[in-house]
């Protein structure tokens, strides 16, 4: 035998042991092994009411991307400190990502910036973009605002006072949307004055105190928990409801739905939360495993009426299959 | 190819071609297992989702035969029998709602004028809502002996209903309502909960990929694994083409990837059971499965390239082992042994070469022996011719001597001279004793000394015990007269001539001494050159006899080529000589028994 069938001989018999390990055995190619992802979804509020279709989406999205998600509420609604404290903790307890929707995202981005947070951060509802952030998600709310006031001075072509409820002093979405509304009626002449949450007492007060008979004023909540206690207040007392000549705000929750479809709210901007859930555990997953390294998602917005609820193509944004 | 195959060895070429014949026969075999395999996997896989789907189906027309069941108990039962002017029929329904809550979200009887009549549980029609605009409604008392089930749907018409915006497919059919004396048409109306309709179709799944969905006749989606993924256009379905497929397994590229596609249509409804199997899904479609493949066949190879290299070395080692031979014979070495091993073929073409060398060693060696005597021959011829000069000389020196009246000296030179021709003819024979070889040589001194007066003395010596052996004729007398007439012819003062043979080393040597004039180193060398340069014969054909004249040297060369020629290329004489000292020539014989050598021949 020559040195040169040798070395043939030598080279078929390493290519068959090639062959066998990689046809065999994991040590080449490696089974897909079904890894489960373990995540965190930390919300800024204390219930999930306004969480219902993101729920969805992000158990949708558990299902299809094998996903351990929690999702956890604040004891107190708006604490920042205690969803700081959260983060830290979910981040101890071995979540491989955490999708948050901040607070106050200054309090985040200070955290961020301390180094305190090591695992990739999905921020809901911010259009922040810094480079520690692994993905933010959220509807365009200034231009949400906007939309949402030039559809209130289409249906309210005479001026008229707007009155503008907030909970808290408005930021980061909140802000935003406040801003983009109230240029608009700025821009078309519309008086405009904001009201935070007197304390205890309730928006009706306010309007109780402030409205003036037959001047229809316009109310516009600038956040989920105004708009919903406002709507229950004109569901519950005919008098302030003959004060109003129109209720608008933000969300997709089934109570906003409902006093929509009641008459109760005219009008409401949507986005498709079902989405917004899918795509926060998609780009968690995907920060994890470096497929993407930093993602935005802007959301489209919708402004429906009473009759757009059972459009086809609002009915399943709106009304998720789970 | 051709030129390929002429250039290579017979072994690679049988490697090549059994290598070749082996790849092919396991690549087709290969190929047609694994295409077996993967036909019959994927034929059983299609079965088996066949099956699953049947079943699937089985259990959706038991599931809305259930319904439609109801829907018949609530009619035949309740409905028809009732007077709703007098009677109310919500404990009926109540009733009937309770046993099928699982699965019913409303029921409802509605007239033909959309007025809520009975709903369970207890529900109003949202205010300002006109039932009659429904899509369902119209159909519904259009096709008085059919149900009509709806796409999913939000459930959007009742109020304060516990069921409120829920998923819901609504079965509605017309009915016959009667009031007092009149009977009239109405709408009963029950929504099938969507997540009933969940729990029976999800978590199937067909293969290790596939999955199954529920579309309407005109490929509107009822049911999808990822419904509300594809409504918001998060990812695709192909339902709209599956809606044209009729029942059984279709085959359809979607997205870029194959997939088998099959179909069960569900009783009464229209509605059709798609069951979606990705080819990747198959197991044997993985990489992993198509690399072991491609390992069994190349380890098949492998061992197949093993057998037929030990089998081709089989057949051509003894082939080689045969070439080798051949060559060696052709370099000439004929009695080089010839393998014959290997195959019968083979064996018989080794003997056949063994036996033709054989046969050409016999007939080379004939060839020489026949070219040897030719030569002892023609040099014996050679060495016996008399010098025509001697003769003549010697019959001068008698004729003076008996002018003269010397007339005992010409007796005595009469008579060496006969002695001289016995020696010379001695029966033709060439090997003669010592003692004959002796006489001979004294018999030419005698002569020699006669004619030129006593110029030069001789002396013959030789031990007695040596007499007996073989000799070769003729070989004295060349040199002695070489002596005689270069040695002494021109020399002042008498010459001297001795020859002496003894033993020494078990061998014989001769002796030839004369103090002539002696020659240069030059002319000794010259002397016994194998070719020395021969002007009359104009080429170098040293070794061929060529007739002595004098002062060629040829006599000496002539003499020592026949010792060779008899007694081997060990034997010969030599020669030691000085100018103006004179010549010694040595030559050197073995020591054979002339009677010994008689009767090796004569055997």
């Amino acid at each position: 035998m020559t040195n040169k069938e040798r070395v043939i001989w030598l080279l078929f018999a390493c290519v068959l042991a090639v062959l066998f390990l990689l046809s065999s055995t994991d040590l080449i190619i490696k089974e897909r092994k079904s890894e489960i992802y373990s995540i965190a979804v930390i919300i800024e509020d204390s219930r999930d009411d306004h969480y219902v279709n993101f729920k969805k989406g992000m158990d949708q999205a558990a299902i299809a991307l094998n996903a351990d998600v929690s999702f956890i509420t604040l004891y107190d609604a708006r604490s920042s400190r205690q969803q700081m404290d959260m983060i830290l903790r979910e981040q101890q307890d071995g979540s491989g990502a955490i999708v948050v929707s901040p607070v106050q995202e200054m309090d985040l981005l200070h955290m961020m910036e301390q180094n305190q947070i090591r695992v990739p951060l999905v921020v809901l509802n911010s259009v922040r973009t810094d480079s520690k952030i692994a993905a933010a998600i959220s509807p365009d709310y200034y231009a949400m605002g906007q939309m949402l006031g030039r559809e209130i001075v289409s249906e309210h072509p005479l001026v008229c006072p707007v009155f503008l409820f907030c909970q808290y002093e408005p930021t980061g979405g909140s802000e935003l949307f406040y801003s983009g509304v109230n240029g608009v009626f700025a821009d078309y002449g519309y008086p405009t004055e904001l009201f935070l949450k007197p304390g205890e007492a309730g928006f009706d007060r306010i309007l109780t105190a402030n409205a003036a008979p037959n001047k229809g004023i316009v109310v516009v909540a600038l956040d989920q928990e105004s708009l919903v206690e406002t709507a229950a207040a004109l569901s519950e007392n005919s008098i302030l409801a003959g004060l109003t000549a129109g209720l608008y705000g933000r969300g997709n929750g089934i109570n906003m739905l409902n006093y929509l479809d009641r008459g109760i709210i005219s009008g409401l901007c949507v986005t498709d939360d079902f989405s917004a859930g899918y795509f926060s555990v998609q780009y968690a997953i995907e920060a994890i495993t470096k497929k993407r390294e930093r993602g935005l998602v802007t959301l489209d917005s919708y402004y429906i009426r009473r009759g757009d609820i059972r459009k086809p193509e609002y009915e399943k944004m709106l009304y998720p299959i789970e | 190819m051709k030129k390929f195959f002429e250039n290579t060895s017979i072994r690679y070429t049988i490697f090549v071609y059994f290598t070749v014949s082996a790849l092919v026969a396991i690549l087709l075999i290969g190929v047609s297992l694994y295409s077996r395999l993967s036909g019959q996997l994927k034929l059983t896989i299609q079965e088996e989702n066949q099956a699953v789907l049947t079943q699937v189906s089985r259990s959706m027309d038991s599931y809305l035969r259930t319904i439609m069941k109801l829907s018949d108990s609530l009619y035949y039962g309740v409905i028809k029998n009732a007077d709703l002017s007098a009677d109310s029929v919500n404990s009926e329904l109540t009733l009937l709602y309770d046993n099928n809550r699982d699965y019913i979200d409303n029921i409802a009887l509605l007239s033909k004028d959309g007025e809520l009549l009975e709903a369970v549980p207890a529900a109003r029609l949202k205010t300002g809502l006109d039932a009659t605009l429904e899509d369902w409604f119209g159909t519904t008392l259009e096709r008085t002996d059919n149900l009509y089930f709806t796409m999913p749907h939000v459930q959007y018409i009742f109020d304060n209903s516990e069921n409120q915006y829920r998923w819901v497919i609504t079965l509605t059919r017309s009915v016959e309502i009667t009031h007092g004396p009149y009977t009239d048409q109405g709408v009963l109306l029950l929504d099938i909960s969507y997540g009933s309709l969940q729990l029976l179709l999800d978590n199937i799944t067909l293969g290790n990929q596939g999955y199954l969905y529920l579309i309407s006749s005109n490929g509107e989606l009822i049911y999808h694994p990822q419904m509300q993924l594809i409504d918001v256009g998060l990812t695709e379905e192909n339902n709209l083409v599956a809606a044209g497929y009729r029942d059984g397994i279709h085959q359809e590229i979607y997205q870029g990837r194959q997939r088998d596609i099959t179909v069960k249509s569900v009783g009464y409804t229209g509605w059709k059971l798609i069951g979606v199997m990705p080819e990747h899904g198959v197991a044997l479609n993985n990489i992993k499965t198509n690399l072991f493949v491609v390992f069994v066949v190349a380890f098949f190879l492998f061992i197949l390239t093993l057998i037929n290299a030990y089998i081709s070395s089989r057949i051509t080692n003894p082939i080689q082992e045969l070439e080798k031979s051949v060559n060696e014979l052709e370099a000439g070495k004929l009695d080089t042994p010839i393998d014959t091993g290997g195959s019968y073929e083979i064996r018989h073409l080794g003997r056949s070469i063994s036996h033709m060398a054989k046969q050409i060693q016999v007939l080379m060696n004939d060839i020489v022996n026949e070219h040897e005597s030719k030569r002892k021959s023609e040099f014996d011829t050679l060495q016996s011719q008399i010098n025509p000069h001697f003769l003549y000389n010697t019959l001068d020196i008698i004729v003076w001597m008996i002018e003269n009246e010397q007339k005992e000296q010409a007796v005595r030179v009469v008579t060496a001279l006969a002695r001289f021709f016995r020696i010379s003819l001695s029966k033709g024979k060439s090997i003669i004793m010592v003692k004959d070889e002796l006489e001979h040589a004294r018999n030419y001194l005698m002569i020699q000394q006669m004619r030129f007066k006593n110029k030069f003395t001789y002396r013959i010596d030789a031990e007695p015990e040596i007499m007996e052996l073989a000799s070769l004729k003729l070989m004295l007398q060349p040199l002695v007269e070489n002596g005689i007439y270069h040695g002494m012819e021109f020399m002042d003062g008498d010459g001297e001539i001795e020859v002496r043979a003894y033993l020494e080393s078990g061998d014989l040597w001769y002796r030839i001494r004369d103090n002539g004039l002696g020659m240069t180193s030059e002319q000794v060398a010259g002397l016994l050159a194998e070719h020395p340069p021969l002007p009359e014969a104009g080429n170098g054909e040293g070794e061929q006899p060529v007739p002595s004249k004098r002062g060629s040297g040829i006599g000496v060369r002539n003499v020592n080529e026949r010792i060779r020629l008899y007694f081997g290329e060990q034997y010969g004489l030599s020669i030691q000589s000085e100018p103006d000292e004179g010549t010694e020539i040595l030559i050197h014989l073995p020591a054979v028994s002339y009677q010994e050598l008689l009767e090796k021949e004569k055997k």
